[in-house]
This record gives C-alpha cells, sequence and structure tokens, in this order.
C-alpha cells in the first residue's frame, strides 16, 4: 500500500483512490471499478500537482492570479448553470503538465472511465490493463 | 400575459383609464392596451429568439458532424481504422463524438495517442464550438439503448 508523503486533501484522496484501485484490482471481480478508481485517483494526483499555482483566469484575458485550490479555479470560470470540472481538469492537465506521457495518460483514464457507460460498464481485462498503466505514469510523475 | 416589471417611458392616465407614451395618446378607436401590445411583441420576439436558437443550433451541428468527418479522415492518413460514429448534442455549442476504432490501432499506445492529439489540434483550431471525441475500441459492444438514452441520436453514415 502506498503511504502518505504529502499532506494536502487532494493527495490524500489520490493515494485513497489508488489503495482502493489496487485492492479491486486484487479482488478481480469488479474490473469497471477499477477503471473508475484509477481515473479519480489520477484526476487527484494531477490536481495535488497543479494547485497552488499561478494561472491566467479562466475568463479575464491576460489576468495572471494566484490559484490555492483547484475549486478556486473553478469558481473564477462564474458559470451559474455549474461548470464541467472534468473538462476544466483536461484542460489544465493538456496546457499546464509538460509531460506528453501523463498528459495521454490522464486522456486514456478520463476516456475509460467516461465510455464504460456505453458498454453498460462489462469492462474487459485490456481496459483495464491500460487504466493501470495510465494510473502508475501518472502516479510516477507526481509522487 | 401581465407585465409586472415597470417600464419606464410609460405612464398611466388613471383618469381616462388608457396607457400613455409621455407625449403620444392613442389613436382614435384602437382598441389595444399598451399591455396588449406588449404581450404581442414578446411573444413575436419568443418566436424570433426560438428561430434564431434553432438556425444557431442546426448551423453547430453541421459543423460538429463536418468536424467529426475531418476527424475521421485525418485518423485515416495516420492509418488509424473508425469502425464507427456517433454524434451527441450536449448544449448549443458543445457536442460529443464517440469514435469507435479497431482494436488493434486502440491498443497501439502511439496511435491512440495520436488520435487524441488530432482530436486536441482540431478543438484549438474552432472557435464556434466545442466538441470533445470519446474514443473507445470498436469490439466492444456498444449498447443501443444505452447510447440513445445518453443522446446519441446520430450515425456515422458507414461504409461497410
Amino acid at each position: 500500500m502506498l503511504q502518505k508523503n504529502n499532506s494536502s486533501p487532494p493527495f490524500l484522496h489520490a493515494l485513497h483512490n489508488y489503495n482502493a484501485c489496487n485492492a479491486l484490482k486484487e479482488i478481480g471481480e469488479y474490473d469497471d471499478w477499477v477503471v473508475t478508481t484509477a481515473f479519480y485517483s489520477g484526476m487527484k494526483f494531477l490536481e495535488d500537482k497543479l494547485f497552488p499555482g499561478d494561472y491566467t483566469h479562466p475568463i479575464k484575458t491576460g489576468e495572471n492570479k494566484e490559484y490555492k485550490t483547484f475549486t478556486s479555479y473553478v469558481r473564477d470560470i462564474g458559470r451559474i448553470l455549474g461548470t464541467n470540472k472534468h473538462k476544466v481538469m483536461s484542460e489544465l492537465v493538456s496546457k499546464y503538465i509538460d509531460n506528453n506521457e501523463v498528459v495521454n495518460s490522464y486522456e486514456d483514464l478520463k476516456q475509460s472511465c467516461h465510455t464504460a457507460r456505453y458498454i453498460n460498464y462489462q469492462v474487459g481485462t485490456d481496459r483495464v490493463k491500460l487504466a493501470i498503466e495510465a494510473i502508475e505514469s501518472i502516479k510516477n510523475y507526481c509522487v | 400575459m401581465i407585465f409586472n416589471s415597470p417600464i419606464p417611458f410609460i405612464m398611466t392616465d388613471n383618469t381616462a383609464n388608457k396607457n400613455k407614451l409621455l407625449d403620444f395618446s392613442f389613436v382614435e378607436g384602437n382598441q389595444l392596451s399598451i399591455d396588449d401590445m406588449l404581450e404581442i411583441a414578446y411573444n413575436e420576439g419568443q418566436k424570433d429568439v426560438h428561430k434564431n436558437f434553432k438556425k444557431g443550433l442546426e448551423k453547430n451541428l453541421q459543423t460538429a458532424a463536418a468536424l467529426s468527418s475531418l476527424f475521421k479522415k485525418k485518423l485515416s492518413e495516420r492509418e488509424i481504422m473508425v469502425e464507427n460514429m456517433f454524434l451527441r448534442i450536449l448544449s448549443f455549442s458543445e457536442f460529443e463524438c464517440l469514435v469507435l476504432i479497431s482494436d488493434k490501432d486502440y491498443y497501439t499506445k502511439s496511435k491512440r495517442w495520436e488520435a487524441y492529439n488530432i482530436s486536441r489540434n482540431l478543438n484549438a483550431n474552432t472557435d464556434e464550438i466545442d466538441i470533445q471525441y470519446s474514443l473507445m475500441p470498436g469490439s466492444e459492444e456498444v449498447n443501443k439503448t444505452s447510447i440513445t438514452s445518453e443522446g446519441f441520436y446520430f450515425k456515422y453514415a458507414s461504409e461497410k
């Protein structure tokens, strides 16, 4: 089991999901949840990597600002009807993570998790393998 | 429909129980009040808004379909085989294209990641709409009821 070496809430959440992912993989009967927990682990590892950070304001062109958390960044998008956080995180990852393997691994996880609904969550071993490789790349980069 | 919001330049002549508009009064014999006229204008305006919305959505949908076909073409140029595509509307200017790729190509990391790059470039060069390309392997049987319940009502006219 991966231990804590950082006490930020996103990092702890990432570890929690990563350990859940491995435990579910060991059980071998919950492949859809292996993919889901891998994705949410990757998302939280990258959230921890990206925040706090200085970014251009998502709406006001040319304005730089320090964002302590991902939620404060999302809040500045200022959408009344809600924001697609997954889309925002994907954009941040592809724009600010300077590592193609990590950016594409995150896309692998996001898409594997998202499209599982279209196959009634009947996730096969190839998709699980892809998700595990992806989360390992992200974890190695972030930890 | 009764308009509760006061409009600053409309005054009501209580004596005559008729609406007046600053220095203007009504042409004799007119049967419509300002409320009536505003309601008619509101209804006409609603039709225009609806018409413009429909026209805009149709245009955006056409753009989404064209970009999806272009995505397929660019994948073919890199020998990434698309087996099928479905399209759905997420909002006025947001769309999702579900792209089924041959298993061999999907599970070849370099090809899958090349497809991600192509989709990013296509999106970066399009201001009018935002289209998300969701990739999955072709052998995984897409549940038709499931995808239509998610709003994928458009299927690529497959060559197969």
